[in-house]
């Protein structure tokens, strides 16, 4: 994904994000991703925590 | 097009306002709500709503005393307490009571201009309440040949200008936003300039009007910042967007802003706020420099929190799609550039 496209969905679809830190590989079946294992594994081992503000800290509502 | 000041973040070293002002802040608003029970009930029934729901709790006063909000109703408020060691609580009422209407008048208007209104047409005749509770009060301290009323006119009448001209603007450069976008907020000046007038503050006044106008610019700046994402959403331009598409190369504003123009867009404010510590010490307010402190706190956690959070953004985007290195085009943009 693009930076753009990440940042978009990380601000405006909490749905996403939230599949995102909790199973990346189920996102990615979901919405055709098509990451590999080594991509899905490396997806897991990220601490997500610092983005979980970022919405908030740019005044964006989860929608 | 206003400052909204929108941020939730909650900060243990942010300023809480005094309780005096808090005590102001909620009877101006039972005053607003009494007034229109008095003279306009059905349309105050309306309006009521409209304030309740601009602020995030549900209750009026709170909107106006979030701690990253730009300070309105502080600065005369701290005005007045470095002029005298004894604020005249009646006056300061009647100006906290007035700046609210100015600003519910202004809010008003903007929503609508900004295409951000909800029930904002249905209640466009609350203006003449808004405007005509915002000017009547200062008849009451300043007759008509005072010079408060050039000071008046000139701020409020080159506010509205501005924000006339910025509407047709799609790019917003230096001079634009000096010129246009900083001056949408001369309206910040007419309560100052009311208080500096009561306590017959001379020179001094001269030193509210200049911090206020700096600290007006500052927060702008800093809303363009902290609005980015939301204003690029709704097609919106800004000071900070317009520098984004000149600077982003072949990438999206949003990787622009991920890789370089956050930080470009902190260091701008950081170097500001030590402009606006420099006036600070004219206005004898340690007020003003509790709330600087506070802001530079602040700003110095988001700065860490955010890149932290773009950090691993990159990291994200470095896996998802390894082929596009996260921000290789801004960096050869530059060296082309260069």
């Amino acid at each position: 994904m693009t930076l753009k496209q990440l940042i978009d969905k990380v601000m405006s679809d909490y749905e996403w994000y939230q599949q995102l830190k909790k199973d990346p590989a189920e996102l990615s079946k979901l919405h055709g991703l098509n990451l590999n294992e080594r991509q899905i594994d490396a997806l897991r081992k990220i601490n997500y925590e610092s983005i979980d503000h970022l919405a908030e800290a740019f005044r964006e509502e989860f929608t | 097009m206003i400052l909204r000041g929108t941020s939730s973040l909650t900060d243990p070293l942010e300023m809480r306002p005094d309780g005096q002002l808090r005590e102001l802040v909620n009877d101006a608003c039972a005053r607003i709500h009494a007034e229109f029970v008095r003279r306009a009930p059905f349309l105050g029934e309306q309006v009521r709503s409209w304030m309740a729901n601009l602020s995030p709790t549900g209750k009026a006063p709170e909107y106006f005393l979030r701690p990253h909000s730009f300070p309105l109703l502080n600065l005369p408020w701290w005005a007045a307490k470095s002029f005298a060691d004894e604020p005249d609580c009646e006056f300061l009422a009647d100006v906290v009571y007035s700046t609210i209407n100015g600003y519910y008048y202004i809010r008003l208007l903007d929503n609508l201009m900004d295409g951000h209104d909800t029930v904002e047409l249905n209640i466009l005749p609350a203006t003449a309440f808004f405007h005509t509770e915002f000017q009547a009060v200062y008849q009451r301290y300043f007759d008509a040949t005072h010079p408060f009323w050039e000071v008046f006119r000139t701020a409020w009448f080159s506010a509205s200008e501005a924000v006339t001209r910025e509407l047709k603007l799609d790019h917003i450069r230096q001079e634009d936003f000096e010129r246009v976008t900083v001056a949408k907020l001369a309206g910040a000046k007419i309560p100052v300039a009311a208080v500096g007038f009561h306590y017959g503050a001379g020179e001094r006044l001269r030193c509210w009007e200049e911090f206020t106008l700096a600290l007006s610019r500052w927060s702008q700046m800093e809303d363009d910042l902290f609005d980015w994402h939301n204003d690029l959403r709704h097609g919106k331009t800004s000071y900070f967007l317009t520098e984004a598409s000149r600077h982003k190369g072949f990438e999206s504003v949003e990787a622009w802003v991920i890789c370089e123009g956050f930080q470009r867009g902190m260091e701008a404010l950081r170097k500001d706020l030590s402009v606006l510590r420099r006036l600070a010490p004219s206005l004898h307010s340690l007020d003003v420099v509790r709330y600087l402190d506070s802001r530079e706190a602040i700003l110095e956690r988001l700065t860490v929190r955010i890149g932290g959070a773009f950090d691993v953004l990159k990291e994200v985007a470095r896996i998802t799609e390894p082929k596009a290195q996260a921000c290789d085009w801004i960096e050869f943009s530059k060296s082309e550039g260069s």
